[in-house]
């Protein structure tokens, strides 16, 4: 027997009220035929996590007593990096030591062990196996745990609905500074389309702007530079330099910086809205619409790999495959290791009130 | 022989109407009609508010400079952008269009303030839609088909997989565009909710009209910003499918229209009335719901592809031949030959009370 533990919810509210702690037992000795055992390696906490827990997502996993809980309840989180312990004896895509993150959402990351259908995971190499094809680089925990949502929507958006010609073509970005940002910032450059992204004017904007185009962006802006209407003859004049165009725009923030992201599209240009981080409503100029012919479309990664897991897989293939290059960058997170001193639930609950200082991620190794 | 006519032309756009337009006089001689030309007759000419707006100047599709009579070099750009026109007469190679021939133009931009025009055939210029032998359609219906029942028809027609009882969400309720949606909309069993301007003294009566045309509900824009207004459309619609929203005022029912929307819908822009330059709405109803906004313009669509156009002036015909639908009211302006059809066309454009139709006898 192997004991698990996990961070499970019965009902929506407060995370420090609702998550608890559940302890159950993993019959390890009769693993099904077509199951495996997987040990958590890390997991981070994600806000659409925390809003999950709180009840106020539109996504939410099935609340069960499968885990033997007395009350229907579901397990925290949908990102994390796991590895194989066991498999069952028609087993296919998977042998112990291999590295696999859930295949879908709603898995309940948040716990120390899962026992799961073969299918329910989907493999990731794990350093070794990196290695032993030639790779430079293997995956760390950080990068296997948050591959799933970030990169996902950043390198989705840019090439999933606007084809950008590579040396010419532009995308325009808000948040230019943020998780999803910095990766946008740097599949484009591996990619090679060029880059505007909008940040918060702020002290240290010399070393953000620099951080920012070590990365690989093309060109930097505050958000004054781009809510002033002067300012897009300069903009004008970049995109000019290569003989491209700003197809695509990029906006997790809202209100007024959408309207002027979405003024320096070209005509037929594309917005899409992935987040609102003003609070405030996404606003468009009526004329860029009639006139210049903009749509403008929401994306949520996990609506749209829901139904389309060959989209998923390719795309992390890619994305692991620069990451094993050394092309691209993770975003860091705060990591804090589960070692029994603190129940399990409560390393959550302090990772959910740090949040505000980045993300935490919580490891199990 | 020669016939007068007169044309509201203008040189350059400005803020200045009874300025910018002018009353041109010229002559069309009939014996020096070319082969391939087309000489028509105005019957009938709406004024339209984005006419107007041409003529100021800031309307981003500009008119077209030519030239009135057959003996002139001078170049002018003339106002309207829709109408009527009878064929009075044809060059000798001219075989698609015949003396009586009921026809609208098929680009945006002819310039229909005027008597007469002479077009060449082989521009293929025209539409035909009536005639003086068939009568297929009315002056009334002829002289407005081409913008806003086009436009309601093209708007549905954002979907070509609707299914019965799917739902459509309108503001500007009882706008000439909603009134034609309303009528084309319950022949594709589609339902339709129109959301109009709160504070008429008529409001109970303009209400029945619109369901008496076809809607499915009606509220005015304070209703529909109460905070159960969505879940109670939720139960009116049963849960329906509300694919298409549709906006052409740009105010916050905008944001309303946006939470009434289904699953993967799509919000429509069309319009700007009352001078709203921007809508607003959540970020997370977008992007949960999956729901797409963008523009429509029927202008853009024509010039991309004139035979959209003919094919949906075609479907047009065919309902107002069924009797299915009906072209809404209108005011005339009577025009002879003793007026100044230039100021008729200005005393039309400060006028009020609805859409403007000059009539010419």
């Amino acid at each position: 027997m192997l004991t698990s533990q996990a961070v499970i919810f019965s009902k929506h509210g407060d995370p420090s009220e609702v998550l608890k702690n559940h302890s159950y037992e993993i019959d390890d000795s009769n693993v099904e035929s077509d199951s495996i055992i997987v040990k958590t390696l890390g997991a981070p906490i994600n806000p659409s996590d925390i809003n999950q827990v709180q009840g106020v997502y539109p996504s939410q996993p099935e609340k069960t007593t499968i885990l033997g809980t007395e009350e229907p309840s579901a397990v925290g989180g949908n990102e994390g990096l796991f590895e194989v312990l066991k498999v069952g004896s028609n087993v296919k895509n998977f042998k112990v030591g291999d590295w696999c993150i859930p295949s879908q959402v709603n898995f309940g990351t948040w716990r120390t062990h899962a026992l799961c259908k073969e299918e329910d995971m989907t493999p990731l190499p794990n350093p070794e196996q990196s290695k032993a094809n030639g790779k430079p680089n293997g995956l760390t925990i950080n990068q296997g745990a948050t591959i799933s949502i970030n990169p996902l929507t950043a390198y989705l958006m840019l090439n999933h609905y606007v084809k950008l010609q590579p040396g010419k073509d532009w995308f325009i970005q808000n948040g230019g500074n943020s998780a999803v940002g910095k990766y946008a910032i740097q599949i484009a450059k591996i990619q090679g389309y060029n880059s505007l992204s909008v940040v918060r004017n702020r002290d240290n904007l010399d070393q953000l702007v620099k951080e920012l185009k070590d990365l690989g962006a093309t060109q930097v802006i505050t958000d004054e530079d781009n809510n002033l209407k002067e300012f897009g003859a300069t903009v004008k004049s970049w995109v000019k330099d290569t003989s491209g165009e700003i197809k695509l725009a990029l906006n997790c923030v809202g209100g007024k910086s959408s309207a002027a992201v979405a003024r320096k599209l070209n005509p037929n240009g594309l917005m899409l809205t992935y987040g609102g981080m003003s609070k405030q409503p996404v606003t468009l100029p009526t004329s860029l619409h009639i006139f210049k012919n903009i749509t403008s479309a929401g994306f949520w990664v996990t609506a749209l790999t829901k139904n389309d897991f060959n989209l998923k897989r390719s795309t992390l293939d890619k994305v692991v495959q620069w990451y094993e290059e050394g092309l691209l960058k993770d975003a860091p997170s705060v990591e804090s290791k589960f070692t029994g001193e603190k129940q399990l639930n409560q390393l959550f609950i302090d990772g959910i009130e740090n949040s505000k200082n980045g993300k935490q991620l919580i490891t199990f190794h | 022989m020669s016939i007068q006519a007169s044309a509201v032309t203008y040189t350059k756009a400005g803020p200045d109407l009874a300025k910018v337009l002018t009353n041109t006089k010229f002559d069309i001689d009939l014996s020096k009609i070319k082969p391939t030309q087309v000489v028509v007759k105005a019957l009938g000419t709406p004024i339209n508010p984005s006419d107007v707006v041409q003529v100021l100047g800031v309307y981003p599709s500009p008119p077209k400079f030519q030239q009135l009579g057959n003996d002139s070099d001078v170049r002018y750009a003339i106002g309207g952008n829709e109408g009527v026109f009878k064929v009075v007469a044809v060059g000798n190679d001219v075989a698609d269009y015949k003396v009586g021939d009921w026809v609208i133009p098929k680009l945006p931009s002819f310039g229909t303030w005027r008597t007469h025009a002479i077009a060449d055939a082989t521009e293929d210029p025209f539409i035909k839609v009536s005639s003086d032998d068939d009568s297929a359609i009315n002056l009334n219906e002829a002289a407005t088909i081409s913008i806003n029942p086009s436009t309601a028809l093209q708007l549905i027609d954002t979907y070509n997989d609707w299914k019965q009882g799917d739902w459509i969400i309108a503001n500007a309720g009882n706008s000439q565009v909603n009134q034609y949606l309303i009528q084309i909309a319950k022949i594709y069993s589609i339902n339709t909710i129109l959301i109009i301007r709160s504070g008429k003294q008529n409001e109970t009566e303009l209400k029945n009209e619109l369901k008496k045309l076809g809607a499915t509900l009606v509220f005015n824009d304070e209703e529909i910003k109460a905070p159960k207004f969505i879940k109670e459309l939720l139960e009116l619609t049963s849960n329906g499918n509300v694919r298409l929203a549709l906006n052409s005022v740009g105010d916050e029912t905008v944001a309303i229209l946006i939470d009434a929307l289904s699953q993967d819908g799509t919000l429509i822009t069309y319009g700007a009335s009352g001078g709203n330059k921007k809508i607003s709405y959540d970020s997370t109803a977008q992007l949960f719901k999956n729901i797409t906004t963008k523009a429509y313009w029927l202008t853009k669509n024509t010039k991309a592809n004139p035979q959209l156009k003919v094919d949906t002036i075609n479907k047009l015909l065919k309902l107002y031949q069924n009797k299915v639908i009906q072209s809404p009211n209108f005011n005339k302006a009577k025009f002879d030959q003793s007026q100044d059809l230039a100021q008729l066309v200005l005393h039309s454009i400060s006028s009020t009370t609805g859409k403007q139709v000059i009539v010419y006898e």
